[in-house]
């Protein structure tokens, strides 16, 4: 994308109000989970079964491969970018996972602005907050957070 | 009778202040309460029952009395037959107990409870393990000392809260419905409409106690004015549980206390304007602060910075080893990101890895152990620029999907 193109799609913080809602949809794949391990540096080896082997999943009490949490992280951090834009700031980014996402999971990434518009005096950080959920086709909602985030201001 | 004669409240609420698992606050709950209600929803208030513990000085009246709603204390702890609130917490009642216990008695926690002026309910009654049905079911554990459960709960699923309805309907407890909310948008979600004002704790111990007082559990599409309550479904309409959990078992959480909070020098990471571009290539990234040099000389940073992600490839050193006494299969139970400066290409990060916390819960799966890491990065500068959390979770390795 171009600078054009990338600053067209930028958030302003005079434009959020509370309850504005945001939703992508994403179904990672075996493919993507492989793709994923091979560019994440942290992981050795050794962890990689219960992403991978279905068998290994079932001996740990998982009916299918997970998807591997830093790549949930990834995939709820960019619901965020993706709202707010290329000039937004993540401030803070917590999450919390309550089930696994399992392979081929059909998700619906949401965001819901839960605070925004508080005139605040020009030339402080715009801040809003956002909750963020991941949400499978079974209803459940396996991983939830809350952002802080900085947005520029028009003019 | 009016509206303004009755009282809608979500008793089980949690907040980032008070529950390690929680990321709302309780200013961001009152304005969403705020954006609810010019929505038509009614929701007057709230219960902060957080996990594990109760901090007598916390006091939030002054800013509820500004949204015009009513937050009230409140507790959950972890006992034998699953998770328990608490209303009207008193320092006698504190007394009583240790609440990190979290396989406390629970006919004692029951009996405590009304015995010094509150009242103890049988939280999220149908999930497995950690709501009270599953141990009906299997040891015919005694109600006596239980009068009202948590039978609508905003994180259960449909299945789990017809379980909880089912048993509250054969044995004759009385029914009241909560959000269980960590985070801020599910607040009220599903509530309790009480028959009278309630504006303090003690109204709401009052009511819960009262065999003559109405109250009833909702769903919050419910509170709109003329909407219809259907009946609540029992589990012979919906689908058969998939999982059963065995009982508690095993020794008292042990680690080693001494490396709490020790910062060990974990290893540095060169971000170079070539590592910048090599994650931004495999992670498909177009943000043009990161990618565009050009764009980026007249942005805000003056030059490209780094991902916030990126720090999520340094390859740190472990923390100090806090040899925990527990076995299970680990899964990661989340992560906090707080990021402070922006990262510039060329910057130079050292990193500092510690073990921020360790603490036993209850889950679906049964009994859990956290381990919360924490790695902080320090530019050439000295300057702290992020600062992150992963939290770990042990879990006995049983044949189960879902926990917490």
């Amino acid at each position: 994308m171009n600078a054009a193109d990338a600053l067209a799609k930028q958030r302003y913080y005079e434009d959020v109000s509370i309850g504005d809602e945001y939703e992508e949809f994403q179904q990672p794949t075996p493919e993507h989970v492989a793709t994923f391990l091979n560019n994440d540096g942290n992981r050795g080896p050794d962890r990689m079964g219960r992403f991978t082997d279905a068998s290994v999943a079932r001996s740990e009490g998982l009916s299918r491969p997970i998807i591997p949490g830093t790549m949930s992280t990834a995939i709820i951090t960019r619901i965020v970018t993706d709202w707010m834009g290329p000039l937004g700031r993540i401030v803070n980014l917590e999450v919390s996972f309550r089930r696994p996402v399992m392979h081929n999971d059909r998700l619906r990434c949401h965001a819901m602005v839960t605070d925004a518009g508080n005139d605040t005096p020009d030339g402080e950080p715009g801040l809003v907050t956002l909750d963020v959920t991941l949400e499978n086709d079974r209803g459940e909602k396996p991983v939830q957070g809350t952002a802080t985030v900085e947005l520029p201001r028009r003019g | 009778m009016t509206s303004e004669a009755h009282t809608y409240l979500d008793l089980h609420v949690h907040s980032s202040g008070g529950s390690d698992d929680a990321g709302g606050t309780v200013e961001g709950y009152l304005k969403w309460i705020e954006a609810r209600r010019r929505l038509g929803f009614r929701i007057d208030g709230f219960v902060l029952t957080e996990h594990r513990n109760f901090d007598p000085t916390r006091d939030f009246s002054a800013l509820a009395a500004k949204y015009n709603a009513v937050v009230l204390p409140g507790l959950e702890v972890e006992t034998d037959i699953g998770h328990v609130l608490v209303y009207g917490v008193t320092p006698a009642f504190l007394n009583h107990f240790n609440l990190t216990d979290v396989s406390l008695p629970y006919a004692e926690v029951f009996k405590v409870a009304w015995e010094t002026g509150g009242i103890a309910v049988g939280a999220h009654g149908g999930r497995p393990h950690i709501g009270l049905v599953d141990h009906v079911e299997e040891r015919a554990i005694d109600l006596a000392p239980i009068s009202v459960i948590e039978a609508l709960n905003g994180g259960s699923s449909d299945f789990e809260n017809a379980r909880a309805h089912d048993l509250a309907t054969a044995r004759g407890l009385r029914e009241v419905g909560a959000s269980d909310s960590h985070f801020v948008s599910a607040l009220g979600r599903c509530l309790t409409r009480f028959d009278r004002r309630i504006a303090t704790v003690d109204d709401l111990v009052a009511a819960l106690r009262d065999p003559a007082a109405q109250f009833q559990a909702m769903r919050l599409e419910e509170t709109v004015p003329g909407a219809v309550i259907p009946p609540r479904p029992t589990t012979a309409q919906l689908l058969p549980a998939t999982s059963r959990m065995g009982d508690l078992g095993g020794d008292a959480l042990d680690y080693d206390r001494s490396v709490i909070g020790k910062e060990l020098s974990a290893g540095r990471l060169e971000v170079t304007a070539e590592a910048i571009a090599a994650y931004c290539s495999a992670l498909e990234e177009t943000n043009p602060l990161y990618t565009d040099a050009a764009f980026a000389a007249l942005g805000p940073y003056g030059t490209i910075i780094a991902p916030p992600g990126i720090l999520q490839t340094a390859r740190l050193a472990p923390p100090p080893d806090p040899k925990i006494n527990f076995q299970g299969t680990n899964f990661m139970a989340g992560s906090r990101q707080e990021y402070h400066l922006p990262i510039r290409a060329g910057d130079t990060l050292e990193g500092y890895a510690s073990v921020a916390q360790v603490y036993e819960k209850t889950g679906r799966s049964g009994r859990m152990v956290f381990v919360v890491r924490r790695n902080r990065y320090i530019n050439q500068h000295g300057e702290t620029v992020a600062t992150l959390e992963t939290s770990m979770v042990m879990r006995e390795t049983k044949a189960v999907e879902g926990d917490a």
